[in-house]
């Protein structure tokens, strides 16, 4: 202890503020999700209530199955687009910088400011979209009104933001690959998919593991492209966990079951995680 | 500029300094203190509220007070939280019977009365802030839900403008007529009308035929998001929409007050449903060129005096405000007559004390009479006191829109409903 007290003192101003910003918070949570509590009165405990609810609850269990689907859709197209995109930016072109920031911009843009761009385009009787398919004389589409499309048009808008986010990371990640691998792979015969899945692809798994788990993590936690584009309709077909959370906390007042939802979906995103990291870990060792 | 509000702008200066702000009470001039203000965003950058803040501190030169905006949807979720952690504003902007109701809004009722000036306040608006006979807050502007129509497509559909005569059917007839498919395909172009489609707008027409989703009886609340003119009304609009075609199919966003507008300015509805501030923000936001009229809401057959649902806001006195004196004293400038005159001269945002409709500026306005009128009969969105029970009801409606039987959802609405009452 006396060896390492010099180290503790360097993290303590840290840990500090990890303990009063994410510890207890959290621990409150947990306290939280077995009470009755209502912003007004004080809380009341109830036990296992809020738990039997949210195992019976039709509208939390259609939100959790969105979720998952939007973080597979958002997840999958986001970072194929962006790794796809940062291999493109890699050529060296004329004004490749230009593309490169441009790329980067939607990730700097305020989510919100990003969703009413897209309520912009897709809007059934006033959108760009539909606008351009009339004009070329194909049917309008549903974009945000139908079930069918409501869920998919959410994903796409999480993509667009996904792609921004990881296109530098993923670009950093192919520039430290050195030019000889590929100029050697090129002497033996090797064609751009031998690159792209025997070189690029291997060398870069750590960022790639880092850029999923991200991903998952943040999909997870999607609510503001949700409550501009759709507010969770129709009928619940875009409702997702945190949307949920927040509707069931703020405007129902009923605090205690959103911390409920909350602890349960924390426990989720842990699961996901260690089977994540377990996997990446496993796959380092055989290496 | 807009032609409306250079029209209010330009007599402005004969109108609002006609009236003037409550004399300086001398029992708090020397009192110190800073008022913590949240408004709606619309209203705290106006010039308006910024004379107001002037004149006011002037008056009391140790009070401060600073005016923060914030989306009104979100005033809701901010106050609750700051009132549950101690830190509410010393005023807010919001609907106070709903806080009332929640035991969020201090009680108002022994400092509105010893002012004497309860009266003084159109009834309605007084609604909006009283809960079982206890008022919570001072009403500061009143708007309700009305018809608005495209005069140039009614002239060339030739028919009638609609009247304070107009029923259900008329609305349903003229949007048929209205409705207009210019390139063949089988699908509308033009609509007759845009639906109401959250649960405020909704209300004001199950009000208009007649119906209601709230009663109170002896201190007790009875929902009834199923009764007949609610099935009745919601599946009237549903059907335009579904199976009619002739009014488009709503968005699913929580803030549905843009699109109608929007769609209506561009010349894609005939007809939709709005309250007055519209009035401004399409002369001034739109800058359009359509030739519009007003009109009350249509009613139930053989109903004489059509309801709608009433609007505006009111300032109240979060629970625990520290400087209740002080701050009462604020809310009675702000809804001085003065203070209102400079709001409907500038924001088309209309008072809520009677006198002031005599007032040439607001009596010479014949686009806006029908307002005038309705306001008699509207009445406060009080479903709006109980969250979960209002978030089921914008629901049923909008499912109902997307194809789910009216009947049905409202029915579940109505057994969640009662669910939380017994709870």
């Amino acid at each position: 202890m006396k060896r390492y007290f010099g180290a503790y003192l360097f993290i303590l101003p840290a840990m500090t503020f990890l303990a009063v910003f994410v510890l207890l918070p959290f621990v409150q949570v947990i306290r939280l999700s077995f009470t009755d509590y209502d912003l007004i009165e004080d809380p009341v405990f109830i036990g296992m209530d809020n738990y039997r609810e949210l195992l019976s609850d039709s509208i939390f269990h259609v939100s959790l199955v969105n979720t998952v689907l939007y973080t597979l859709g958002s997840v999958a197209l986001g970072l194929t687009m962006a790794f796809l995109v940062a291999r493109l930016l890699l050529l060296k072109l004329r004004g490749i910088d230009f593309f490169r920031v441009a790329c980067f911009t939607p990730a700097i843009t305020s989510t919100v400011v990003g969703a009413m761009i897209f309520l912009w385009l897709l809007d059934y009787d006033l959108g760009l979209l539909n606008y351009f398919l009339e004009s070329i004389g194909k049917e309008k589409i549903e974009w945000l009104i139908s079930t069918r499309w409501a869920l998919p048009s959410i994903i796409l808008v999480g993509a667009w933001r996904g792609v921004a986010y990881n296109i530098p990371i993923y670009l950093a990640g192919m520039a430290s690959i050195p030019d000889s691998y590929y100029e050697a792979s090129r002497i033996e015969g090797a064609r751009w998919y031998h690159e792209l899945f025997l070189i690029t692809l291997p060398l870069m798994r750590p960022i790639v593991f880092f850029t999923v788990l991200m991903a998952i993590l943040g999909s997870f936690q999607v609510v503001a492209e949700v409550d501009v584009l759709t507010d969770g309709g129709p009928m619940n077909s875009t409702m997702v966990v945190l949307k949920y959370i927040f509707l069931q906390g703020f405007s129902y007042n009923r605090l205690g079951y959103a911390a409920c939802i909350s602890v349960f979906l924390f426990l989720i995103l842990l699961i996901l995680t260690y089977f994540n990291v377990r996997k990446d870990l496993g796959q380092g060792d055989k290496e | 500029m807009s032609r409306f509000l250079i029209i209010f702008t330009s007599l402005a200066p004969f109108c609002c300094f006609a009236w003037d702000y409550p004399a300086v009470n001398p029992s708090l001039v020397t009192k110190k203190a800073e008022l913590n203000i949240w408004f709606a965003a619309d209203y705290v950058r106006q010039p308006a509220f910024l004379d107001l803040k002037q004149a006011f501190e002037k008056a009391y030169p140790h009070v401060k007070l600073k005016y923060t905006g914030y989306e009104w949807e979100a005033i809701l979720t901010k106050l609750k939280m700051a009132i549950s952690m101690g830190m509410a504003p010393d005023i807010a902007h919001q609907h106070a019977f709903a806080f009332g109701a929640n035991g969020m809004a201090e009680d108002l009722t022994d400092n509105l009365r010893k002012t004497g000036e309860e009266s003084a306040f159109i009834k309605s608006a007084m609604m909006d802030v009283t809960w079982n006979g206890r008022i919570y807050g001072v009403p500061l502007d009143i708007n309700c839900l009305l018809l608005f129509y495209n005069t140039e497509m009614f002239d060339r559909a030739k028919l009638k403008y609609p009247d304070e005569r107009w029923t259900f059917e008329k609305l349903r007839e003229a949007a048929r007529k209205l409705t207009v498919d210019s390139d063949g395909d089988g699908k509308a172009d033009i609509y007759g009308i845009y639906p109401p489609a959250h649960g405020w707008a909704m209300f004001g027409l199950i009000a208009a035929a007649g119906g209601t989703l709230l009663t109170q009886k002896n201190g007790e609340i009875f929902f009834s998001l199923d009764a007949p003119e609610v099935i009745s009304t919601v599946s009237f609009f549903a059907d335009m929409v579904r199976k009619e075609k002739i009014a488009p199919m709503p968005p699913t966003q929580k803030r549905q007050v843009d699109n109608p507008v929007w769609m209506f300015a561009s010349g894609k509805v005939a007809m939709f449903f709005s309250g007055p501030w519209d009035v401004g923000r399409l002369d001034s936001e739109f800058k359009t060129k359509i030739r519009y009229g007003i009109a009350q809401l249509p009613g139930k057959v053989g109903l004489t005096r059509p309801g709608s649902v009433l609007g505006g806001g009111a300032l109240m006195i979060p629970k625990g405000g520290k400087n209740k004196d002080m701050a009462f004293e604020y809310i009675r400038w702000a809804t001085s007559s003065r203070h209102q005159m400079a709001m409907a001269a500038t924001m088309a945002r209309f008072p809520t004390r009677k006198v002031l409709y005599q007032d040439p500026l607001l009596a010479g306005n014949k686009l806006l009479a029908p307002f005038y009128v309705q306001l008699e009969t509207a009445r406060p969105y009080l479903l709006e006191a109980f969250p979960r029970v209002a978030d089921a009801f914008d629901r049923a409606v909008k499912s109902a829109f997307f194809g789910e039987k009216p009947d049905q959802v409202l029915n579940d609405a109505q057994k969640g409903a009662n669910r939380i009452r017994s709870h």
